[in-house]
């Protein structure tokens, strides 16, 4: 394991940031969708992260004796918020239903808009992190006669 | 006449100690990466207490065996998901042992330098 691995892992880390920063902008982009029925209204998404070991295969990682502590970041997945969508009372609405209620997405404006900044700041210190590893593998380089 | 070494304990202390601070930025930036992973746990590497006994060893195997203590973050405070990285910790220790690293670096190049020096006989 060398600075190579360092670079992988802050990679990953930007990666997965990037991900969750597309998610949420299209939560935010979608917070004010509307429909008549609740049937294909937006619903919030969301992804999952999980820490794998950098570089390996499922078979590497069966087959090595010891568990490396080192840790890469991988975007398992994406899931659907269970949290009951919205029903609002807006008759002038082109979608509104016969009682004058439409459905809107899940989506709290200001929870996406906390979520944006929290990944956006992960992301940024994940590119210090790369940042620096670049810096120590340079500096190795001036070790000479 | 006493033996001479080349390749002095200060060369071997660069060495081991630059080993360690590489590997501990690998646990670092591995913390960082996964500062949004619910469960993970922060890891850490400890080696001043073993390197300092290895010092005062009067052979040099103390200080090649010297590999660091893992240490893992189990304080669940720290998030509500069971992540247990503190972010602006990690960047202060990231920070510090890249400044770390960074001057045993240059330590090396000088060691080398004047080890150049020396044998080409002539001061730059």
């Amino acid at each position: 394991m060398g600075f190579s691995d360092a670079l992988r892992i802050s990679g990953s880390g930007l990666e997965a940031e990037r991900v969750r920063l597309n998610v949420l902008a299209g939560n935010l982009a979608n917070a004010d969708s509307t429909r008549g029925n609740p049937h294909g209204v937006y619903e919030r998404r969301d992804v999952i992260f999980a820490a794998v070991a950098p570089g390996q295969s499922f078979s590497d990682i069966l087959n090595s004796p010891v568990q490396s502590p080192v840790k890469e970041v991988k975007v398992l997945g994406m899931v659907r918020d269970p949290r009951p969508l919205t029903r609002t009372y807006d008759p002038q609405n082109p979608d509104a239903d016969r009682d004058g209620f439409v459905f809107r997405p899940n989506v709290s404006k200001l929870e996406e808009m906390t979520n944006l900044i929290d990944a956006s700041r992960a992301y940024e210190a994940n590119l210090t992190a790369l940042d620096t590893t670049k810096r120590m593998a340079s500096k190795d380089l001036t070790i000479h006669v | 006449m006493s033996q001479v070494h080349l390749f002095d304990r200060t060369t071997d202390l660069l060495k081991v100690t630059m080993d360690l601070r590489s590997r501990r930025h690998l646990l670092l930036v591995s913390n960082i990466a996964n500062q949004d992973t619910p469960g993970y746990m922060a890891r850490d590497l400890s080696f001043k207490k073993e390197l300092s006994k290895a010092l005062e060893a009067p052979t040099r195997r103390d200080l090649d065996r010297t590999d660091g203590t893992l240490t893992v973050n189990t304080d669940e405070t720290v998030g509500n998901d069971l992540n247990t990285v503190n972010i602006e910790l990690e960047m202060q220790k990231l920070a510090s042992n890249t400044g770390n690293y960074n001057a045993l670096a240059s330590m090396a190049g000088w060691k080398y330098r004047m080890m150049g020096d020396a044998i080409s006989g002539e001061g730059r």
